[in-house]
Order: C-alpha cells, then sequence, then structure tokens
C-alpha cells in the first residue's frame, strides 16, 4: 500500500518492486527463514521452562507450570550470576579501549599517506590472517611474567590486542571514505590537528565507530579460547567459559535438557537486548563502514 | 617490646629458609607425615569435576576435615573436564597449581612425559591411618610404564573398569547366568535380535567408546601390554597377525550382525546412552561411571546389572581393564608436601567408602565399601590376571586421534570389512612412524 | 578513470565520498597546513594501538614461529628440529585433508554465503518490512557456536526434533543426518546459516548506495531485470563484493569453535577427521588431551595454513580489484 502511495507521489516504475514472480517467491522464502528463526528462539525460551523428562518425551509441548527451577539452577549451579557480571564488564570496558586506541591510529594511517603509513597499515592487516590458538601458549606465558593470568585485566588487555588488526581495518576504510573538505575548512580557520580531529572528524565519524564498537563488543561477548585458557579461577569466568561448564555438568550428571536450554537462554538474550536496542545503528553503521 | 618482635622473627625466618631449601631440593620437607609438617599451605587444587557432581561432593566434605584438622587451608577451583588443558600453559610458568586431578589417561601425557611431575615415592610411604600409602593402592593395577623414570608420579584414588551394562529388572536371566566366553555373547545377541529387541546401544560418535571393542577383544587374544607391542611397531608386522585379524573379525560380526541399534553412527553422545537407559535397547558396553551418568534420566525403576566382557580363548589369563583416577602434583608446586597430604587424606575409609556408595565409583582401596551396583566390576578386577588401561597405555603424539581412532571408526561403523581394517591400519601406522623420525 | 555517468551532485559531507584507487585526493594548495601538523601526530595517535597489537599479538606470533622449529609438548624440554614440523605437516595426509576441507568451507559456503547474500539484498530493497526481516537473518551470527552445537544433537539426533517432525509426513527411513560423512555438509550448512545475515547487512549497503536516478536510466534505456543486474548493480557494487570476499577468506580459515562443538558432541569427543578443518586440525595437535602434545608440529600447521591462505587473498583482492567506479 505505500508503495501504491509512493508511486502516486512519483516514483519511477523503475524503483518500485516489480511483482515479478520470481522476487515473490524470493520474498516469501524470506519470511520462511525469518518465521523459522523466531519459532526457533521462542522454542528455546518456552523448553527452558520444562523438566528433562517432559521434553525427551514431548518436545513440542508446554510447560505444564511456569516454574523458574532451571533458571535458577543455571544461575546459582553454573555460576551464571558472576559469570555475566564478568561478561558484561569485560566485553564493554574492553571495547570501548579497543576503539579508542585503534581509531585515532585508523585515521591517521588513513589520512596521511607515505610508504611508512602504507606499510603500518600492511603491518596492522597482517595480524587479521593469525588464529588464536597459535598465539596462545606464548601469551600465556608472557602474561605470567606480569602477573596477568587469571585476571580480568589481563584478558581485557589481550582483547584489545588481538582486536586491533580488525578494527583497525575498518577504521582506515571509514576514515578514508570521510570527506576532506571540512577538516581543510577548519585548518583555514585556524584549528590545530587535535581539535580538528577531536571535534570535527570524530563526530562525522561516529557511525564507524559505532559500528566498530559494536562488532567488538560481540566478538568479545561470545569469544571462548583466551577465556578458557587465560582465566583459571572459578570467580573470574565469563560467560562462554561458565556455559561449557555447564553443559559438561550437565551431561555428565545425566543431560538436563531444561537446565541447558536456560543456560542457553542466559547467554542469548543479552545478545537478542542489545541487538535489539542497537540492532538498527550497528547495520546502518556497518553499511557506512564497509560501503567503500 | 622490639626485641621480642625481632625475637619473633627468627622462628619464621627459619621457617622460611626450611621452605626455601625444601622447594629447591623438591622434596616434601621431613617430617610431613601425613599432616603437612611446616608446609602449612594453602594448597591450590585445580579439580576436574564441576560442583554437583556427586564426587565433588564428597571432595568438598574431605576439604572442610581436612582444613579443620590439619589447619591448612585448599583453595580449590572447580574447572572441569577442560583441566588438563588449562594446565598445560601453566605448567610453562611458575604459576602452577599444587594438586591436580584426573585420570591417568589425562594427565600422563601433560604431566609425566613432559617431566612436569612431582615423583610422589616419598609420598608413597606415608601413612593413612596406619597403613603406608604404597600398601593401600592394589600392586595389581600398577604397571612399570606408569612410573617415570622408576617413580610413581600419582596418587590413585579411585578406579575404572568397563562392562556390559544392562536392565536387571528387563533381565534377570543376565544377572545370574551372564555369558562367559565370547561364543555365548555372540550367541546371546542372536536371541535377543530374534526376540524383536535391540541386543546393543552405542555412542558412535564417540571415537574412545567405539575402540574399547577393537582393543578388548585384541588384548584378550594376545595379553595385557600387548596392543602397546602392536602400536609402537614401526614395520607394522604385526597387524599382519591372526591375531588382529580375529579381533577385528569379531567387531566386524558385531557391526555386520546388526546388534547396534539404529542410527548409532548418526547420533550425538549421550542421546543412544539415553535411549539404552529408557529401555530402547538392552546392552551397553561402557566405563564403571554409567550408573551415576545415566540415573538422572533412566526409567523409573531401572535396575544396574552388569557383566564384564567375556573370555575370547579358552584357558589363558584373564583381563580387566583397569584405569587409575587420582591426583598428580606439578613440580613447580610450591607446596608439595601439603598438597600430598591432602590427597592422601582422601584415602581414609571414611571418603573412600563415600565415593564407593553415594559416588557410585570404584575406590582404590580393597577394604572400601562400593555400591552393589558396582560389585559385579569390582569382581572381576579383583580376580583378574592382568589388568590394561584403555588405550593399553599408547600415549604417542597424536597416534590415538590421528591414527587408531578414525581408521577403527570406520570398522565399527561399517565402511571397513575386518582385512581391510587391518591393512589399512598397516599403512598408516606405517606413515605414521615414518613421519615421526 | 571514471564510468561515464552524469557527475555527482554536491554533498553535505555525509556518507562516503568515492574515490579512485585508494589513498587521499590530492590536496589544494592549503591542504598542506593540516597536512603537515597532521603528520607530526604519528606516534601519539598510532603509538597505542601499535603497542597494544607488536606486544600482545605479534611477539607471540614469533615466538610461535620459533616454537615450530622445536619439537616440544607444551612444557618441558624444547628440541630444535629445523623445518622438520613442517615436512611432516605437509606429508601428513590428514592435514592435506583438513586443508581440503578449508579450502572447501572457503569455496562452497562463501560462494553459497555471497549468492544468497546477494538474492537477499536485492529482494529486501523496497521490501515492506526489511528492517525486520534483515535483523532476524542477522541475529545468528551474535550466538555462541556452543548453542549450535548444543542444539544440533537434540535436533538430528535419530530420536530427535527433525525426525519427529518428519514422521507425520511419512518419513520412516530418514537420512542420518549426524553421519560422519553427513557432519561436515551439516556444519557448511550452518555456516551459511550464520554467516549469510552478517554480508546481506554489508551487501545491502553497496546495493542502496545506488542513487535512484540510475535505475531511471536504466528503465528509459529499455533494459530488463536481467541486464540491469549484469550492468548496473554488478559493477557498481563490486568494490563492496571485493572487501567482503577478502574478509570471508581470511575468516572463514580461522573458523574452529563451531566445528569443534558441533562434531564433538559439545567438547565432550573430538569431532570425525572427515569434518576436520586447518584450525581443527592445529588444535587437536596441541590440545587434544589424548596423546602427547605436539606444539612445534601444531603451530607449523598453523602457519603453513596461513601462508597458503594469505596468497589466496592476495590473489583474489588481484583479481577483484578494478578501479572504482565514481558516481
Amino acid at each position: 500500500m505505500s508503495q501504491t502511495t509512493r508511486s502516486r507521489q512519483g516514483l519511477s516504475p523503475a524503483l518500485r518492486g516489480e511483482s515479478s514472480v520470481p522476487r515473490a517467491i524470493g520474498i516469501g522464502l524470506l519470511w520462511i527463514a525469518v518465521a523459522l528463526g523466531i519459532v526457533m528462539l521462542v522454542w528455546i525460551l518456552v523448553q527452558s521452562f520444562r523438566d528433562t523428562r517432559e521434553i525427551m518425551a514431548t518436545p513440542f509441548g508446554l510447560p505444564t507450570s511456569w516454574k523458574l527451577d532451571n533458571w535458577v539452577t543455571a544461575w546459582t549451579v553454573g555460576k551464571f550470576a558472576e559469570a555475566t557480571v564478568n561478561s558484561v564488564v569485560t566485553a564493554v570496558v574492553s571495547s570501548v579501549l579497543t576503539v579508542v586506541v585503534a581509531a585515532p591510529a585508523a585515521y591517521y594511517l588513513g589520512r596521511v599517506d607515505n610508504r611508512l603509513t602504507r606499510g603500518l597499515a600492511l603491518y596492522f592487516v597482517l595480524g587479521l590472517g593469525v588464529p588464536v590458538q597459535v598465539i596462545l601458549i606464548p601469551l600465556f606465558v608472557m602474561l605470567n611474567e606480569f602477573y596477568l593470568t587469571d585476571s580480568l585485566i589481563g584478558l581485557n588487555l589481550v582483547y584489545i590486542g588481538v582486536s586491533m588488526p580488525f578494527t583497525v581495518f575498518l577504521l582506515i576504510a571509514f576514515f578514508r571514505s570521510l570527506p576532506e573538505e571540512v577538516e581543510e575548512a577548519a585548518a583555514i580557520d585556524g584549528a590545530g590537528p587535535w581539535r580538528t580531529m577531536l571535534l570535527i572528524t570524530m563526530p562525522l565519524a561516529k557511525g564507524g565507530i559505532l559500528t566498530a564498537f559494536v562488532l567488538q563488543l560481540i566478538s568479545h561477548w561470545n569469544e571462548t579460547l583466551l577465556a578458557l585458557t587465560l582465566l583459571q579461577s572459578t570467580d573470574n569466568y565469563t560467560l562462554p567459559v561458565a556455559l561449557i561448564g555447564f553443559v559438561q555438568q550437565q551431561t555428565y550428571s545425566g543431560a538436563d535438557w531444561g537446565g541447558l536450554f536456560a543456560g542457553i537462554c542466559l547467554v542469548v538474550l543479552p545478545m537478542l537486548a542489545i541487538y535489539l536496542w542497537l540492532g538498527r545503528r550497528l547495520s546502518e553503521g556497518l553499511t557506512l563502514g564497509m560501503g567503500k | 617490646m622490639k626485641r621480642r618482635a625481632a625475637l619473633s622473627l627468627v622462628p619464621a625466618l627459619a621457617g622460611l629458609a626450611t621452605l626455601g631449601a625444601c622447594r629447591s631440593a623438591g622434596v616434601p620437607a621431613p617430617g610431613s607425615a601425613g599432616t603437612g609438617g611446616e608446609d602449612t599451605g594453602p594448597v591450590t587444587y585445580w579439580s576436574s569435576w564441576k560442583e554437583g557432581e556427586a564426587q565433588q561432593k564428597v571432595l568438598a566434605d574431605a576439604i572442610t576435615d581436612f582444613t579443620a584438622e590439619t589447619r591448612i587451608e585448599v583453595k580449590v577451583e572447580w574447572q572441569g573436564r577442560n583441566v588438563t588443558q588449562k594446565l598445560v600453559p601453566a605448567l610453562n610458568t611458575n604459576k602452577v597449581p599444587d594438586l591436580v586431578d584426573g585420570s591417568y589417561g589425562k594427565l600422563a601425557p601433560v604431566l609425566a612425559e613432559t617431566g612436569q611431575a612431582a615423583p610422589v615415592d616419598d609420598i608413597y610411604t606415608t601413612e593413612v591411618e596406619g597403613k603406608p600409602v604404597a600398601e593401600l593402592i592394589p600392586q595389581r593395577y600398577q604397571q612399570d610404564r606408569m612410573l617415570h623414570e622408576g617413580k610413581p608420579w600419582m596418587i590413585p584414588t579411585q578406579m575404572t573398569g568397563d562392562a556390559f551394562w544392562f536392565d536387571a529388572e528387563a533381565h534377570p536371566e543376565l544377572t545370574s547366568g551372564a555369558p562367559k566366553t565370547w561364543a555365548e555373547f555372540l550367541t546371546l545377541m542372536g536371541d535377543l535380535k530374534s526376540s524383536g529387541k535391540v541386543p546393543l546401544a552405542a555412542d558412535g560418535d564417540i571415537a574412545g567408546y567405539n575402540a574399547y571393542w577393537f582393543v578388548s577383544l585384541y588384548l584378550r587374544l594376545t595379553g595385557a601390554g600387548k596392543f602397546y607391542d602392536l602400536a609402537a611397531d614401526r614395520s607394522g608386522a604385526l597387524w599382519d597377525s591372526p591375531e588382529a585379524l580375529q579381533a577385528a573379525q569379531e567387531v566386524e560380526k558385531i557391526v555386520k550382525g546388526g546388534y547396534l541399534v539404529n542410527g548409532y553412527g548418526a547420533s550425538k553422545w549421550p542421546a543412544q546412552q539415553q535411549a539404552w537407559a529408557t529401555g530402547k535397547a538392552e546392552l551397553l558396553f561402557n566405563g564403571s561411571w554409567i550408573p551415576t551418568e545415566t540415573a538422572p534420566y533412566a526409567t523409573k525403576g531401572f535396575q544396574f546389572g552388569s557383566f564384564p566382557f567375556p573370555a575370547v580363548t579358552d584357558g589363558g589369563p584373564r583381563l580387566a581393564r583397569a584405569d587409575f583416577t587420582g591426583f598428580a602434583i606439578p613440580a613447580k608446586a610450591q607446596h608439595k608436601s601439603a598438597a600430598g597430604a591432602f590427597a592422601t587424606f582422601l584415602l581414609r575409609k571414611k571418603y573412600q567408602d563415600r565415593w564407593g556408595t553415594e559416588a557410585k565409583v570404584l575406590p582404590v582401596r580393597e577394604d572400601a565399601a562400593t555400591a552393589p551396583v558396582l560389585q559385579p566390576v569390582l569382581d572381576d578386577l579383583r580376580q583378574a590376571d592382568a589388568v590394561y588401561q584403555q588405550s593399553d597405555g599408547v600415549a604417542f603424539p597424536g597416534y590415538i586421534e590421528k591414527v587408531f581412532w578414525p581408521v577403527d571408526d570406520e570398522l565399527f561403523l561399517g565402511k571397513l570389512t575386518a582385512n581391510e581394517f587391518v591393512a589399512k591400519m598397516k599403512t598408516t601406522q606405517i606413515d605414521y612412524w615414518k613421519n615421526q623420525s | 578513470m571514471t564510468a561515464v555517468l552524469p557527475a555527482p551532485t554536491p554533498r553535505a559531507g555525509r556518507g562516503p565520498t568515492p574515490r579512485a584507487g585508494r589513498g587521499p585526493a590530492p590536496r589544494a594548495g592549503h591542504g598542506n597546513i593540516i597536512a603537515q601538523q597532521r603528520r607530526r601526530l604519528l606516534v601519539p595517535l598510532v603509538g597505542p594501538a601499535f603497542l597494544f597489537y607488536t606486544v600482545l599479538f605479534i611477539l607471540p606470533a614469533v615466538a610461535a614461529v620459533w616454537i615450530s622449529l622445536h619439537k616440544w609438548a607444551g612444557s618441558g624440554p624444547m628440541t630444535f628440529v629445523g623445518l622438520r614440523n613442517y615436512v611432516q605437516v605437509v606429508q601428513d595426509p590428514l592435514f592435506v585433508r583438513a586443508f581440503g576441507n578449508t579450502l572447501l568451507l572457503l569455496i562452497v559456503v562463501g560462494l553459497a554465503i555471497f549468492v544468497l547474500a546477494f538474492a537477499m539484498s536485492l529482494v529486501l530493497r523496497n521490501m515492506r518490512g526489511r528492517g525486520i526481516a534483515r535483523s532476524v537473518i542477522f541475529f545468528p551470527h551474535l550466538v555462541n557456536a556452543l548453542v549450535f552445537g548444543t542444539l544440533a544433537g537434540f535436533l538430528f539426533n535419530p530420536g530427535g526434533l527433525v525426525n519427529a517432525l518428519l514422521r507425520p509426513f511419512g518419513v520412516t527411513e530418514p537420512p542420518a543426518w549426524l553421519a560422519q560423512e553427513n557432519i561436515f555438509p551439516l556444519i557448511m550448512l550452518t555456516l551459511v546459516l550464520v554467516n549469510t545475515g552478517y554480508y546481506t547487512t554489508i551487501l545491502m549497503a553497496g546495493v542502496d548506495r545506488i542513487p535512484p536516478y540510475l535505475y531511471e536510466d536504466c528503465a528509459l534505456a529499455g533494459a530488463n531485470a536481467w541486464q540491469r543486474l549484469r550492468h548496473l548493480i554488478l559493477p557498481l557494487t563490486w568494490d563492496v563484493f571485493g572487501t567482503c570476499a577478502v574478509l570471508w577468506t581470511i575468516s572463514s580459515v580461522k573458523i574452529f569453535e563451531l566445528i569443534w562443538i558441533f562434531g564433538g558432541s559439545s567438547g565432550a569427543g573430538i569431532p570425525p577427521t572427515s569434518t576436520w578443518t586447518a584450525a581443527v586440525y592445529t588444535y587437536v595437535t596441541a590440545f587434544s588431551g589424548q596423546s602427547i602434545p605436539a606444539y612445534g608440529a601444531a603451530t607449523a600447521s598453523a602457519i603453513i595454513s596461513l601462508v597458503l591462505v594469505s596468497l589466496l587473498a592476495v590473489l583474489l583482492r588481484r583479481v577483484m580489484h578494478r578501479e572504482a567506479i565514481e558516481f
């Protein structure tokens, strides 16, 4: 309906979604995929309120009573309470710091073009291909020299270091796409480089920076291998590590599917919340940054 | 005032000096006989159990009792089964835990083989409730191969064995008349199948479980320690032996006979285990942890019965699988004697009994109580002439998971015949050893 | 190097300004002031990032190369063996097969993702409710791999949900979803699911940036849908495509958690060797827990796959690189 309204306002025929058959099929399939995704999520949520034997017997049934037992189990036995706090703090702090450290560097490397900056940019991008398993053990030994193993501070530092390649890569492309004219205008007006950067360029780059922040937030939230190796005390566990332990607990002492689903929900729902809140910004920012 | 303060420093300094001397000497301080002596801990203990598991509850109580008695604090982290993975990087540093637990098969490759485990032969001489530790650990389960440079490095507290498990409610005839030979076993399979039941359950995605079959058969045909020889043979010639072929053929009979549950090769653990516990299959060949692991979802009224792996040849030694689970102390640990004291604390009858009866595991002490459900496994272990470990002690880098398990899976999942299996094992093994040298 | 298209209207400084090639545009005279001042800021601006990255990433990587020249079990004595580990890894048929799987993942899944993402970005154009649809298909990317692994068992077991759903349709002998030979295709399917939304979002940016009047020009010129695709949409989104292709190449090689969890019973066992990729091979060699670890060989295998994939990425970039079209 809105399309016909718009067409009445003069949108050319070339732009209206033609109601061709392939397109209709495409739209149909897309909505089926979307529906399946939503159903899956809802199903996990519903099952987390049921007992293991019930789930195994009637997978599609509804809970008889909406008891929170499974959730309590996951929260306490699985130590999801501490793990959630740790995950939130770690993800937020490390993502903020990653962006704070990477943005100026990307700004410089994106704006100044000489052999050195080209070399440095390549240096950063090189790290994109290195898988984490390779550096795990040397990293641990090094951190231990500084008493930073089994500490969330150490984990944060590692996350920042490991996120540099992707963030710098993303932001360089983004900064390169910003117009120079505004900065040059500011220079003519007498603003120094620091002021230009902080007061003019950075606000312009808000979209890209926000994108980088959210992407790092997601990746740090779900990061498992480094957290598993670098954290020893169960009090310091982040959510993925707690989830692994929880899965083990449940399967070795009798697969408690209900508890497992509750644990899964605890890990997935915060992501969902953040996503619903920031999602549009994320997609917009991502497209802005990657559009170059 | 100052003088007294200064004087009080002297014993403290002396204590420190002794500790320092002990650390550099690498042996526990003398007089630590079971009570910790000068070593007052605290003991950092990384456990392979998670909270809520039956074994963990016993350990937690033991920790409280130990601290009450010796005033040595035990800082425990219930890390779960990934504990060895966490341990390896830590072994490069000085920040190692004082105590680690796990099964022999998991601890040996990372601690013993790398020389990172402290020898515990002196702990073996300490006494627990009047008896030296060495006496409490039955000699028959120990093999020379388990020593590192001639000394023990592990303080075992539990054992694991394996057996064929079934529901005694549904099969009272198996409780009294279990098959004693392989031939009888095959007959049983046939009978169960023709009466419309599914004879065997198996989680085909766990390569370790699949490998039990071939190893158990081969060892019973050749003798304990012979699978190790088979794997260590660089020429691969032993794979041409009639015993290897026969063992493979027997596995093939199980696979081709249609005795295994439908879909065993296309499921994820613990699905088939759960199917067995809910009555969809009759027998399960698995470890002695099955009652503990499956009880929460077994059908109501399920009675765990078991019988040992039958003999394959007439006469000859009777074999049983016996794996240790217990404690190890990293070489760089700073509170070795306190750790050793705690480890041996768990050898007290009280905790061994609780492990046996509450957690339903096999305690290492012969005089400890065990749950009746584990009695057949225990009898089997006691009556065996020789014992073997799960992979017969094979730990060559990458051999089990890259050479043996993949090919054995193909045999067990029906993709290879027995002849093809031994041929493929031979060539793969020859390539492996060539690559290693 | 610009295509023959109408010149762009001046913009108010929002959104990307397309340029030919890479690097900043040539400046007028007054730009040099700011350029000079900026150059002095190298150390404070780039310094922290450089420090973090070098200390926490490059140094361990260099140490890893050092390790790859030794035989080492993760702790204890290290014996120097030179390039033996590399020879060993390259000769190991398992590694060759694992690398083959990696390439399979890279190419087959990559193609599937891009075709689907491209198709979706076209369908989503001017579609009602596109925001919701885009959000939902993006979401799987945010979910921890462990979740998929746990669900996989529940869904695809012989007695699991999928088979239960198929039974009313008369399917009594459902395919063996989780048989060893089928797990890798299932993993590939899951990867398509997880990543399509992500790349759709990116591609939509490229597609959406095409100004409306170009479509009008096309319609006026009498182009049909297929011609429009070939001559308008594809060329103008090619650089976004190229970036995505490189991104996917690099990240697909590192995919590990999903395969490990999916094929390995949520961490309880090791996935079957038919599903191994290079990343899994590295991990098993170092951390399998079943036998003595071989860190030297593990890092050697990681470095080999890194080198091979870098070559691929460079080649890809070269192939896909075209002068960006200004519009």
